[in-house]
């Protein structure tokens, strides 16, 4: 099944090719200029959960390119299919209730399906929900577009004892309706057929929904008005009549008064007072113009439904098993500990599992780092490929496995419906802080449960429905307890909390979802202030996955992370390692080393020599080695900015080499603790096994608890690295907001530490 | 105005039915609400309460909604 959805083209057969029927037409001439076959482009619509996504990869299969909306952070997905010499570009529309043009992806939804560059819709609705889904449906036959209707998920409709009338569907909506099972690829063949049909033939007439006596008359004044008067205003509404912008103009769309606006004040008066003529009216039965509008569509879309339905026997209803695991799974007490449960575990899984590729990834780049170095002749190229190239690019790819998981479980939890139920739960808690039921997941991802990645998190904001709490949660999920900050975590409790280490993971993971919350709280109060958004969403009901649909989700993001992360990180990685190299030591230094480490060779070399006193011999070279190496990073940019920066961060207990440290946590958090270990002449490897290092820091008068816990929670709180800033960035859609991560975060990291510092001298004084 | 106003959505008790009369936001979230099928004459229930009390989850027609309380305060139903 799954090769014949993957090119759907080749279930068509040599001989039959349903392009020929119809180019004979007007609109098959359109298509056809010159006897050159030129691209039909086709937009996919429908409203969430109707199983469009599937449709679209049914139709499309690995041929899609995704990509941005230009200014919008809406995804835009496009499949290209090449049938009959002639090229099909399949639009995957944001998934929408209506075409009112609030949101973004509404926004985007109307004003590709007004430009006219699509000539035809492929509309995706849920059979077993047909009444609302074809709301939609209607309005985008009421702006005119030629249509194909995939009644969707067929099979659940007949599981409720019920079939539908297509021809009688298809005559009362003006579209070819027929029926689909998306996750099992049934029907695909007659789709295509249908749609290059419709495409290629002239477009029907708009759908006339009658909106009462009380309306109607005003909606024919207001169309003739622009019609007739203000043709410069209709011109914003492509090839939809005039009718339609009437009715947007009655809903009070912000699209339709910008074109009407745009076409003189006196249009703009004569359009408003029918528009209150048609409020006042309507308030005066005690009703609102937009209820009108809404029962008169609902009541038509039901009439339709009532007159293709043909009824079986009633088996079930739609949400009967849905309800039933509703009662557990939404409960109000039962539900959260479930949600809890359900967060915990997987993050386990992705921890426990997804430990193992990491590790073979991390010896195999550390394996081949290692030959380049023996093979090349050491120097300036040998350590830019090694020390910066491999050993970045290592850093970003052992994380895969772990994001591949992890994408893979939330895939399955967005495509079962539970993530719904999430966003249901934890509202009441979100919303008090000022973000959205919605934001529970990009904090789970970003590392809510000790483990996760920024990186993920932030373009899990996507799909939020919000801008004011989708940038709260952007910027405040950096705080979370990322994968990367738990050596950091794990070195200081180890070294001075020892025997409490469960216990300071607890504390840091608590802090970080305090701060993250506090934060966002305050951002929501200053910087983003604005009323919140309303949560009105539909949970829709549980249904199983497909493997293919969580692959190809799954796939998608995994992708979008490896790309942003490398193309920023090689960059990045090759100005940390040259911040950290150049200058090099100057001549006479190196000289000094090379003269101990010359000595001590010389005195393996005198014969007589036991094998004890070479063994040490070469440990006091390997020692002069990582010595050399610290004072080289001493040397370099990156140190003498550490050793500058020494005087500031003095108050929290900072020294140089930590400072160094967290300059290269900027550049990835990994980083931390490999570059303490190259500032306490450890060499860099000292991720492996840090006993020594811990056993340095402990020695080292410098550092105490107080110190250790000051700098947890710098770590947990500064400047998010540069790959979740790239990604900040693009999803937020201004480097302003970059600027403020970094030096907001950082001013609140010193901030939190200095208090941590100071209360922790005045706890050890009282005791 | 008020005459049929009849009584806020959140005073509805779980497993209750009714139906909605009117429906008094606009502008987005007045939008929002009818397109998911929350509009005069409908039949609705309360089926249950997230924790803390807030949203809340209603069946629409053959859907499950859920809502925030305020929300939920600009809709007008009758037992």
């Amino acid at each position: 099944m799954t090769d014949v959805a993957l090119d759907p083209i080749s279930q068509f057969g040599e001989n039959q090719s349903p392009q020929k029927s119809s180019s004979d037409t007007e609109a098959g001439l359109r298509t056809n200029i010159g006897g050159m076959a030129y691209s039909l482009r086709i937009a996919v619509a429908g409203n969430p959960n109707s199983g469009k996504t599937t449709i679209f990869n049914m139709l499309t299969g690995a041929h899609q390119h995704v990509g941005n909306y230009s200014g919008v952070t809406v995804e835009k997905k496009e499949g290209i299919l090449h049938h009959a010499g002639r090229e099909i570009i399949f639009l995957d529309l944001p998934g929408s209730y209506s075409l009112s043009a609030y949101s973004p992806e509404e926004r985007i939804a109307s004003e590709t399906l007004l430009a006219g560059t699509e000539q035809a819709v492929l509309y995706v609705a849920d059979s077993g929900l047909l009444e609302r889904s074809l709301l939609l449906c209607v309005q985008i036959r009421e702006m005119g577009l030629p249509t194909v209707l995939a009644c969707n998920m067929m099979d659940e409709l007949h599981k409720q004892g019920h079939d539908l009338d297509f021809a009688q569907l298809s005559a009362l909506l003006g579209v070819t309706a027929l029926p689909t099972v998306g996750v099992r690829s049934e029907g695909v063949r007659d789709l295509f057929k249908a749609i290059e049909h419709v495409a290629t033939s002239q477009a029907p007439q708009p759908l006339h929904v009658p909106y009462g006596p009380l309306l109607d008359p005003i909606l024919a004044k207001l169309a003739k008005l622009v019609e007739e008067e203000y043709p410069a205003a209709l011109k914003h509404y492509g090839t939809a009549p005039a009718r339609w912008m009437a009715l947007m103009l009655l809903e009070d769309n912000p699209i339709a008064w910008e074109a009407v606006r745009q076409a003189g004040d006196e249009a703009m008066e004569r359009a408003k007072s029918l528009c209150q003529e048609a409020q006042a009216c309507a308030e005066a039965s005690d009703r609102r113009v937009e209820d009108i509008i809404a029962v008169q569509r609902f009541t038509f879309c039901r009439n339709v439904v009532r007159n293709c339905l043909i009824n079986g026997e009633k088996k079930s209803a739609r949400m009967q098993l849905s309800d039933k695991l509703d009662k557990v799974l939404a409960h109000s007490v039962l539900g959260a500990v479930i949600m809890v449960a359900v967060l915990y575990a997987m993050f386990n899984l992705v921890i426990f599992v997804g430990a193992y590729p990491q590790e073979w990834l991390e010896s195999a780049f550390a394996w081949l780092s290692g030959v380049l170095r023996e093979q090349m002749p050491e120097g300036f190229v040998t350590s830019l490929l090694t020390d910066g190239i491999i050993d970045g690019l290592g850093g970003v790819l052992s994380f895969v496995p772990l994001i591949i998981i992890l994408f893979l479980l939330i895939a399955i939890l967005e495509d079962t419906g539970y993530m719904a139920r999430m966003a249901y739960i934890a509202d009441r808690l979100f919303h008090f802080f000022g973000l959205h039921g919605t934001s529970v997941m990009p904090y789970i991802i970003a590392g809510g449960i000790a483990g996760g990645c920024a990186i993920p998190g932030v373009m899990a904001t996507r799909t939020m429905p919000s801008p004011m709490e989708k940038m709260a949660t952007m910027l405040t999920l950096p705080y979370m307890t990322c994968g990367a900050k738990l050596p950091v975590v794990l070195l200081l409790a180890g070294t001075f909390f020892k025997g409490n280490e469960a216990n300071v993971i607890f504390f840091v993971v608590m802090a970080s979802w305090l701060i993250a919350f506090v934060m966002a709280l305050f951002l929501r109060l200053t910087v983003l202030r604005g009323s919140s958004t309303p949560l009105v969403m539909e949970m829709p009901p549980y249904r199983w996955p497909t493997l293919r649909s969580i692959l190809i989700h799954g796939w998608e993001r995994t992708w979008m992370y490896l790309r942003k992360a490398v193309v920023v990180l090689l960059p990045v990685s090759i100005l940390l390692w040259a911040s950290m190299t150049f200058p090099n030591l100057p001549a006479e230094m190196v000289l000094d080393f090379e003269n101990q480490k010359g000595q001590y060779t010389q005195k393996m070399a005198i014969s007589g020599i036991s094998q004890d006193q070479i063994d040490e011999l070469q440990e006091k070279i390997d020692d002069m080695d990582k010595a050399q190496e610290a004072a080289a990073l001493r040397y370099s940019l990156a140190g003498r900015l550490g050793v500058w920066l020494e005087q500031f961060t003095a108050p929290l207990g900072f020294n140089w080499r930590t400072d160094v440290a967290l300059i290269g946590g900027i550049a990835a958090k990994e980083a931390i603790v490999s570059t303490l270990g190259t500032a306490y002449s450890l060499g860099s490897d000292i991720e492996e096994d840090d006993a020594p290092l811990s056993r340095l820091l402990k020695l080292d008068p410098t550092w105490n608890p107080a110190v250790a816990l000051s700098l947890l929670v710098f770590v947990l709180l500064y400047s998010p690295c540069f790959v979740t800033l790239v990604v900040i960035r693009q999803e937020s859609g201004s480097w302003k907001w970059v600027v403020f991560s970094i030096l907001f975060n950082t001013a609140l990291a010193y901030g939190a530490a200095y208090v941590v510092t100071k209360s922790y001298a005045w706890w050890g004084k009282l005791l | 105005m008020a005459i049929s106003r009849g009584i806020a959505l959140t005073s509805l008790q779980k497993g209750e039915k009714a139906q909605i009369l009117q429906i008094t936001s606009h502008g987005e979230l007045g939008r929002r609400i009818r397109d998911l099928g929350l509009i005069p004459g409908v039949s609705i229930s309360l089926l249950g309460r997230a924790p803390l009390g807030d949203p809340l989850a209603l069946r629409v027609a053959d859907t499950t909604v859920a809502i925030r309380k305020r929300e939920a305060q600009a809709i007008f139903i009758k037992r």
